[in-house]
């Protein structure tokens, strides 16, 4: 596959790190995902299974990945909107 | 943003008149909930400092707090958390669009709420259970006297098998547990698992007059597994996972 990868023309493997980004991004910033994430973090702390610190600093990172995400999808309305 | 104002959403329920439920909190202000219209259906609002507001626990807490007291007098569509329109006209705009929809929901809804049962295996009994499976002690047994570095396919295989055991005992779970209460149910949905010990991550739809059923079917259960999981019997909520609104932008 790694083979395969570097015999492609120039633009494919473009193309390649695009669609990752764009996975990537997906991850970061996609709403339903992080919120998602929100919950599996409160209940693995509800079970005991991470400690109270480790929480808030994820949940901190999650919650400005929202932030991010949310102004995001704001710039897409205004757009929609002009 | 700045010092504008905007209508945070909560839900959608079918009221012709004006009303007014309490007051919310949002980041220490306090306003008013009320109904937005559009004929005979009402969108659940108050209006806050136009800005985004994150899915803290505070910020979820009073977005579900709202939703639960208006669920006590009304059959609910509950709305995503933090959807903040410009103004009341843009809330009327969405109305008028999901209004055929809307008036199409309400009537399954009527006298339903939803339920949540997730079920966790114990620690201790996933780890004497895990013992007991013979190819998995065998294995993790070769890989022990095995240097590093040679072990490193078995180690492969034997996340693989402990995953396909996790899968078994899930099965397990869905014909003790969730078969049976779904039975009881007019809709079931199975979520994904959260974490590893999780055995089920369920929500279902239940007519009002077989909650009472339905929780001696849950009591049922718990009195035959309840020395190797943990049961986590919530609700009643709105039918989040059922018909919940998320607003997305498409274009």
């Amino acid at each position: 596959m790694l083979h395969k990868l570097f015999t492609l023309p120039f633009k494919a493997v473009i193309k390649v790190g695009e669609i990752i980004k764009e996975e990537a991004d997906r991850e970061l910033y996609d709403l339903d995902f992080i919120q998602q994430q929100l919950i599996q973090l409160q209940t693995l702390l509800e079970m005991d299974e991470i400690t109270e610190e480790y929480y808030q600093e994820r949940e901190e990172e999650l919650l400005l990945r929202y932030e991010v995400a949310k102004e995001k999808e704001q710039e897409k309305l205004d757009e929609l909107e002009e | 943003m700045k010092n504008k104002v905007g209508v945070y959403t909560f839900c959608s329920i079918k009221k012709r008149e004006p009303s007014t439920f309490g007051f919310v909190q949002f980041e220490n202000k306090q306003t008013q909930v009320y109904t937005v219209h559009y004929k005979d259906i009402a969108m659940v609002v108050a209006k806050v400092p136009l800005k985004i507001y994150t899915p803290k626990k505070e910020n979820l807490l009073a977005h579900q707090t709202v939703v639960s007291s208006v669920m006590k007098e009304h059959a609910v569509i509950p709305i995503s958390f933090g959807n903040v329109f410009k103004t009341e006209e843009d809330v009327k705009i969405l109305l008028e669009k999901l209004y055929i929809q809307f008036n199409q929901l309400f009537p399954q809804i009527e006298n339903k709420i939803e339920v949540g049962v997730k079920v966790i295996g114990k620690k201790e009994w996933l780890k004497n259970e895990i013992e007991k499976n013979a190819s998995i002690f065998h294995l993790k047994k070769e890989i022990k006297n095995k240097p590093k570095d040679a072990a490193f396919y078995d180690r492969i295989k034997l996340g693989d098998l402990t995953r396909n055991y996790f899968s078994s005992l899930q099965e397990q779970i869905v014909s003790d547990v969730f078969a049976p209460l779904s039975k009881l149910s007019v809709s079931s949905k199975q979520n994904d698992v959260l974490t590893e010990r999780m055995l089920l991550n369920a929500a279902f739809l239940i007519d009002c007059h077989k909650e009472t059923e339905f929780d001696q079917k849950v009591n049922e259960c718990y009195q035959k597994w309840g020395d190797k999981v943990d049961f986590k019997y919530s609700g009643p909520w709105p039918p989040y996972n059922f018909i919940n609104i998320k607003l997305k932008i498409e274009g």
